[in-house]
């Protein structure tokens, strides 16, 4: 068993029994890297090679001092969306493609503070728009589980942890990517509360939807690192003060007696495919068995969650999208003969099809008439959807939901298939819409894909989350090893791969 | 609803230039969008409130306390053209 295939708790007690140097773990996840990257495509920028192992070292010789942090000594991806100072930070697109930070986004610089070993950048659809990472300026990422299918809107992030070449990813979600991914990865996938973790340094094109999260191997892992990167940041006007959780404490022995669950699996104004409505079934009945009460509930506004979060999504796509202008920073087109062909001959070279229709749709929303009123109307959907979670939460600690409204989508199918894409995210928007926290855990394997079901909790409820999801993991027994380590799969897809596809990274569309 | 002409005008808000390809492309999608979104206008609430923001924020005040801020060299290391500490543009006026 390779270093690779554990998890991070599994590795901080090899560092500390000394059993294993930070040094033979980062050049083990690095040969990972080597020998799965062509396949996975997983990463946009990797590290150089020498000096994450000079970064290893020096942090070896700080865990001898005992003078490190919780995280020391394991390798982590960042979504290539979260900025890296001195390391380009692409956001997926064209536009960003030379971006060199000068500053490190927060959680950045606290995983940095932790003594987190830094591999690279991973995937994802430019500026975040998309749920498959076809989206990306670059190349799409393939799921580790299965090249047939998309890994999903944080596809790099969720690829590189499910494939091994990384112990966690950090990413971001604002309309289901991270829960999403995890569960088309076989992966636990954490959105936390809106305010809980500092979006300081986040390039995104949603902000009041967007929130960074985690995707981990397993529940104790995902409390770990929410551990290193929760707490409030002034840099964020949106940031929480809020009272500091243990997070691995509050996992416990893991014991969900009289916890009351509510189950949501109609109401999404879109049909759930039974194979998933089977596996919340399944999860519902775990819970009940390990002592919960469970008792099926209905949100009534939800079916219009997901068409009040495509206005509000493009309202602002129109606004967070208006600084790329060519001159500070980013793509610059020559040739313009005044200021004005500059703005519109860089956004028009710089920007893919998809944030261009996200920005006139979204154009539209706020222009007065139709379009201003359906965008009122969605923040009013907003509130209400708001206060109908919240009547629920006063009877329940806890809501159990699907991810996805079906398997993974095979590649290529739904590419020029804007709204089918956006529909993935069918089952997750509702939280990032009223800024809840939610987990996507496996509970399910159809034709050896995995599923995922939702836990949704109450404003900064995570430590109750995952208390749950850990009880729930633990009754599974060790869903994880099933799907994220498993290289004979991903070589013997290598070896079926006729297209020569790792051979070289050409690009979508630049 | 987009027509041909309106998209033009919207991208123009946008500083954006449709290629002939691109309208044609992005008008029935977009128009496919909007009519999926039309099911909002309809829907009965309670909540006659608007939700801008989706914690109840209050305002914060920090002291006026002078910080350091980015370096000057940082500030313009993305930048396509810049000199004596200011961005170089092309024309604004004729």
């Amino acid at each position: 068993m390779g270093l690779w295939e554990h998890t991070v708790l599994e590795i901080q007690k090899m560092l500390k029994a000394k059993t294993v140097s930070v040094r033979e773990v980062t050049e083990d996840v690095l040969d990972r890297i080597e020998q799965v990257e062509h396949s996975t495509r997983a990463y946009i920028h990797i590290c150089d090679r020498e000096e994450i192992l000079e970064k290893a070292s020096a942090v070896e010789e700080r865990i001898q001092n005992q003078n490190t942090g919780g995280l020391a000594g394991i390798p982590t991806a960042l979504q290539d969306d979260i900025c890296t100072e001195g390391i380009t930070t692409t956001c997926g697109s064209k536009m960003l493609e030379k971006f060199v930070p000068p500053y490190d986004a927060e959680v950045a610089r606290r995983l940095l503070e932790e003594d987190c070993i830094l591999l690279g950048k991973t995937n994802l659809d430019a500026f975040g728009i998309g749920a498959s990472t076809e989206n990306s300026a670059f190349y799409p990422t393939n799921n580790p589980l299965n090249k047939e299918r998309i890994p999903g809107g944080a596809g790099g992030a969720a690829a590189a942890v499910a494939a091994g070449e990384a112990f966690f990813a950090l990413a971001s979600d604002a309309a289901g990517a991270i829960r999403q991914s995890a569960s088309y990865c076989g992966l636990v996938g954490l959105k936390p509360t809106y305010g809980l973790v500092s979006r300081y340094g986040l390039i995104t094109h949603a902000p009041s939807l967007v929130q960074i999260g985690i995707l981990t191997k397993d529940v104790q892992d995902c409390a770990a690192v929410l551990n290193g990167i929760a707490g409030y940041d002034e840099k964020d006007g949106n940031s929480v003060a809020t009272e500091k959780i243990d997070y691995p404490e509050a996992l416990g022995e893991g014991n969900v007696k009289g916890i009351r669950i509510g189950i949501l699996s109609n109401d999404f104004g879109m049909e759930i495919d039974p194979k998933i409505q089977d596996g919340i079934e399944k999860a519902a009945e775990a819970f009940e068995n390990l002592g919960a009460q469970i008792e099926s509930i209905r949100v009534p506004h939800l079916q219009y969650g997901l068409p009040a979060h495509l206005v509000i999504a493009a309202a602002e796509s129109s606004s967070a999208l208006g600084r790329f202008d060519g001159i500070r920073y980013g793509y610059h087109s020559e040739n313009a003969a005044d200021i004005e062909e500059l703005f519109v001959k860089t956004r028009s070279e710089g920007f893919g099809k998809a944030e261009k229709m996200w920005m006139l749709l979204g154009g539209y929303m706020l222009q007065r008439g139709k379009g201003a009123e359906r965008y009122q109307k969605a923040l009013k959907l907003r509130a209400q959807l708001r206060k109908d979670f919240m009547q629920i939460f006063e009877s329940f600690d806890l809501i159990l939901a699907p991810v996805c409204p079906g398997l993974p989508p095979e590649k290529e199918k739904q590419m020029d298939e804007f709204l089918k894409v956006y529909q993935n995210y069918t089952c997750t928007a509702a939280a990032n819409l009223i800024g809840l926290p939610a987990l996507s855990i496996p509970c399910d394997i159809q034709q050896g894909i995995p599923i995922g079901v939702q836990l949704i909790g109450g404003f900064f409820k995570e430590g109750l989350i995952l208390q749950a999801a850990y009880a729930f993991e633990q009754m599974q027994g060790g869903f994880q090893r099933k799907f994220n380590c498993n290289p004979e799969k991903l070589d013997a897809q290598k070896k079926n791969n006729t297209g020569n596809e790792g051979e070289g990274r050409e690009r979508n569309e630049i | 609803m987009f027509s041909d002409t309106n998209i033009e005008e919207m991208a123009a808000r946008m500083k954006l230039q449709l290629t002939e390809e691109e309208k044609d492309d992005f008008l029935s999608v977009l128009n496919e969008m909007l009519v999926w979104t039309e099911q909002i206008d309809k829907a009965e609430i309670e909540e006659e409130k608007s939700d801008q923001d989706i914690l109840i924020l209050k305002n914060i005040f920090r002291e006026d306390v002078i910080q350091p801020s980015m370096e000057i060299q940082k500030v313009f290391q993305n930048a396509h053209d810049a000199k004596d500490g200011y961005f170089r543009v092309p024309n604004v006026l004729e």
